[in-house]
């Protein structure tokens, strides 16, 4: 079996929130905007998958920045009740300076939200398809 | 944590919660989460990150700039500014916290609580 490399400890803030978050061919596609928790039997919390794209940042901004921020993003998500972009932490191999996953963005949620911000945002930027 | 609702499910949900301790007294805000780990074992991952404590203080400039991390050195301005912030910080264990709507109560006193700083 195979371990991430990890520290033994750390700080949520310095270490993993609002990192970049790597895929395995160094594509960075995304940041680390929440953290899932489930809880142990002792009724521990721990840190399960990251959660990435505008549903997660938006409660986490709080406010109405952010209430307005997912409310745009539940309008425009092809999903009824759309949940955000998530990535189950056995898909670290390390965090670092950034947050590197074992493997390539599309065996991850979180690509479908890459691919989906692409074709309805960035395609519309004139001249978003000069750098294809 | 008290009820269903209460539970955290995030770690955004953590942050920006007022805390007092057992007397009362506003410790100031969540502004950060400790994690330690040795958590269950996760496939791929090995053990998971559990919430061991909690970040609180005053949320100062320095601390958002993250002038207060251990790791940060730099001209003496900065260190004395960091070491300031750290020192206002307090570390509130998990298991000590009781949440109740948008605070948390912590069941020690503010003299029995470890600084943030390493």
């Amino acid at each position: 079996m195979t371990t991430a490399r990890v520290s033994e400890w750390l700080d949520v803030g310095d270490r993993l929130l609002d990192r970049q978050v790597v895929d395995s061919n160094g594509r960075p596609f995304a940041k680390v905007d929440d953290l899932e928790l489930a809880y142990d039997a002792e009724g521990r919390p721990y840190v399960v998958a990251i959660l990435c794209g505008p549903g997660a940042i938006g409660p986490r901004l709080g406010r109405r920045l952010g209430h307005w921020i997912v409310a745009v993003w539940a309008r425009l998500h092809p999903a009824v009740h759309p949940s955000p972009a998530r990535i189950p932490m056995s898909a670290v191999a390390s965090i670092d300076s950034a947050v590197n996953l074992s493997v390539p963005l599309d065996a991850t949620a979180a690509a479908g939200v890459a691919h989906w911000v692409a074709e309805h945002f960035v395609s519309l930027i004139p001249g978003a398809s000069h750098g294809e | 944590m008290a009820s269903e609702e209460d539970v955290p499910h995030r770690i955004g949900d953590l942050i920006g919660l007022r805390v007092t301790d057992s007397e009362g007294r506003d410790l100031g805000k969540v502004y950060d989460v400790r994690l330690q780990r040795d958590g269950p074992e996760l496939p791929e991952f090995g053990p998971a990150l559990r919430v061991d404590a909690l970040i609180v203080g005053r949320d100062s400039i320095a601390t958002r700039l993250g002038f207060a991390r251990p790791e940060m050195t730099g001209p003496w301005p900065i260190d004395v500014w960091g070491r300031h912030a750290v020192r206002r910080a307090y570390l509130v264990p998990w298991e000590s916290a009781r949440r109740a709507g948008d605070t948390l109560h912590c069941d020690r006193r503010l003299e029995d609580l470890e600084r943030a700083g390493r």
